[in-house]
């Protein structure tokens, strides 16, 4: 009982950890973050063990964290890595499955929920978009961008901290876009205190179409980039 | 010779894409045109061949605003053609759903698209900076909106909760309590809206429209009643195709409704209000009095303040139905497929929506219309520009453009519904 009271807290102090390293624009989790929880894990299992133990326990503890982390990943549909949100990260893609480029944001959904990352799809609705991530602190969104650039360029914004440029963001169908959204609720202070925004650049939007092969290579880079950040443990063990 | 032309090629703040074009030459009106150049979307043609209880979630799917309307048409419609009819708790949940749809609506037109045209703001993002609160409380609103909708039909859009003869699944009293706080609240925060949309300042524009709206004789209309108009008509919505007709104009692809022999009319929040004053509650009455409006109200700029109205009626009517709720034995009256004709008419939130559905003896549909509020307010609303422009032509273009635009989202167009259908003939030699 007390290896599962101990995975918990494991998984607890990870996932805190990719919040934490998400603090001053950095993403990626850190090394250093890394070795701090393995540290506090690694004290915690000594203290169980004795502390002539630590080294030992370490080891066997991080063996134990990845191959459990790796399982629940396959087989457990409540892991909390599988749905990032339970630790207040949200990751929402935008757009319209029926137009084209549109779609990019919907399929970086997509490919994520094939490596395992949960993530909720969105029309791009502002006010819809504004509920969605209230309540939240770390948001990622996806969404595609019209700026003049060569279709299939990822780009990527810190919306928390800078304005967005509005008229990149112009694929929605209805009154206000992605830009909209975040300048709003940032005027009404409900901004998330992290939202990093990934916008994949778009040139075709015909009813009907698929998405260009540039676009998809754009999707399929942004996907590896959220996941890398998501969960680059997994990663690193051949999850993808 | 001189030619003034006032051209919109994209309009702001309306669901979908249309555009305006006004000409004016020697100071003459010469031209009025509101282009809806969203394309056809041909939904009454791939409903033929569906089995008629996919009609509730396949209508859904023309509009992300008012997707229970087109619900609620298609299973009244349907219904009537199986000569099914649902009463009882069945009925009020259909009417609470109603409301949810209502309340999401209107505060999203009232706030974020009809407000900054009053207050000089260019959006509502724009407003937002000078007007938070009433923002934030516009979208408090709405989710309260969205919550009925959700419990209700499984999902805040495009309900998936909704079939002929009822519902899938029907709440148990337990769960509509929690609604019932956060409905006295929006009560509340809907009562203080209409006391501000009664404080904005409008244009003197009183216009002699046929309104044309649903009338029953309990209760303010959502789901039931005969089709009724202030110059007399008054019939079933089975006899909707002999008194209505649609005509295709060149410069739109939605069809251009019209009374026969009468021409435009005028469905929506004020046609309702100006044909059904008597059913509201008093403390509607009450509050409409108070924001300076009279049991008759003909100007359609002062729409903003009946739909905070209608906000707050569905406010206090959704609060009713779940003090009265008893959970229903079966979630759903059974149906058994038939052949014959169905006709119905409900009031979405843009005004009222005709379903009409021929089925075979197997329930599949082989003929089906649908005629949405926007398709009908279109010759109206070319009427008001037609009105207006020669009143204001001698202002700044930009400033004319405005008043213009203005006067086309007094009625809360939404133009994707309304393009739903375009008659194309293929000629082949």
């Amino acid at each position: 009982m007390w290896i599962a009271d101990l995975l918990r807290f494991a998984d607890s102090q990870l996932l805190s950890a990719l919040s934490l390293g998400q603090e001053g624009g950095q993403t990626v989790l850190t090394h250093g973050t890394r070795s701090l929880v393995l540290a506090t894990l690694s004290f915690s299992f000594a203290a169980c063990c004795g502390t002539k133990m630590i080294r030992r326990s370490a080891r066997f503890l991080k063996a134990l964290v990845a191959t459990t982390l790796v399982w629940r990943m396959r087989f457990n549909p409540q892991s909390v890595l599988r749905n990032p949100q339970s630790n207040g990260l949200l990751i929402i893609g935008c757009g319209n499955p029926d137009r084209g480029d549109d779609a990019a944001g919907l399929l970086v959904v997509q490919r994520l929920r094939e490596l395992g990352i949960e993530a909720q799809e969105h029309g791009g609705d502002a006010l819809a978009l504004i509920e969605c991530w209230r309540g939240t602190q770390n948001v990622v969104l996806i969404d595609t961008v019209v700026t003049g650039s060569r279709s299939g360029k990822v780009m990527m914004w810190d919306a928390a901290t800078h304005p967005l440029v509005g008229d990149s963001f112009c694929c929605s169908t209805h009154a206000f876009g992605v830009a909209g959204a975040v300048e709003l609720a940032r005027t009404l202070g409900w901004l998330p205190s992290h939202l990093r925004i990934y916008g994949i650049e778009g040139k075709r939007f015909a009813m009907g179409t698929q998405p260009s092969p540039a676009v998809l290579r754009g999707i399929q880079r942004t996907a590896q980039e959220i996941a890398r950040i998501v969960a680059p443990r997994l990663l690193r063990l051949g999850c993808s | 010779m001189k030619t003034k032309v006032i051209k919109v090629n994209m309009l702001a703040r309306v669901e979908g894409e249309g555009a305006l074009l006004i000409k004016i030459r020697d100071n003459q009106l010469t031209d009025v045109k509101l282009k809806i150049y969203e394309p056809p979307r041909f939904f009454e043609a791939f409903l033929r061949g569906r089995d008629c209880r996919e009609a509730p979630d396949l209508t859904a799917r023309i509009c992300g605003i008012c997707p229970v309307a087109y619900q609620m048409s298609a299973v009244h419609a349907i219904e009537d053609a199986l000569c099914v009819q649902v009463q009882g708790q069945l009925r009020s949940l259909r009417r609470l759903l109603y409301c949810g749809e209502w309340i999401e609506s209107h505060v999203l037109h009232i706030a974020m698209l009809h407000a900054p045209d009053f207050l000089g703001y260019a959006d509502a993002l724009e407003m937002a900076r000078d007007h938070p609160t009433l923002v934030q409380n516009a979208l408090q609103l709405k989710k309260v909106g969205n919550e009925i909708v959700a419990l209700l039909g499984g999902r805040e859009i495009h309900p998936i909760n909704v079939r002929v003869g009822g519902f899938y699944r029907v709440p148990v009293r337990q769960e509509l309590a929690p609604l019932k706080e956060r409905l006295k609240w929006a009560r509340d925060t809907a009562l203080e809206l209409v006391r501000w949309t009664g404080t904005l300042s409008f244009p003197e524009f009183e216009q002699d429209y046929e309104f044309v709206a649903l009338s029953h004789p309990d209760e303010y209309p959502f789901n039931e009643g005969r089709l009724v108009s202030n110059r007399g008509l008054d019939i079933a919505a089975k006899d909707y195709d002999s008194s209505f007709v649609e005509e295709h104009v060149a410069h739109s692809n939605a069809l251009h409704s019209m009374l026969k022999p009468r021409g435009a009319y005028f469905v929506g929040p004020l046609a309702r209000y100006n044909l059904n004053f008597t059913r509201l509650p008093a403390l509607v009455q009450d509050a409409a009095k108070a924001a300076g409006l009279g049991p008759e109200c003909r100007n359609a700029f002062q729409s903003i303040i009946v739909r905070s109205l209608e906000t707050l009626y569905a406010c206090e009517e959704a609060l009713r139905i779940i003090e009265q709720y008893e959970r229903p034995d079966q979630p759903a009256v059974e149906v058994q497929p038939r052949a014959g004709t169905g006709y119905a008419c409900t009031e979405a939130p843009r005004g009222m929506l005709y379903h009409r559905y021929a089925l075979d003896a197997n329930g599949t549909i082989t003929d089906a219309k649908i005629v949405p509020p926007t398709s009908q307010n279109q010759k109206t609303i070319e009427n008001d520009l037609r009105e207006l422009v020669p009143k204001i032509m001698d202002l700044p273009k930009e400033k004319l453009t405005w008043q213009c635009e203005q006067a086309i989202r007094n009625y809360d167009p939404c133009i994707s519904c309304a393009t739903h259908f375009l008659k194309v003939e293929v000629v082949r030699s």
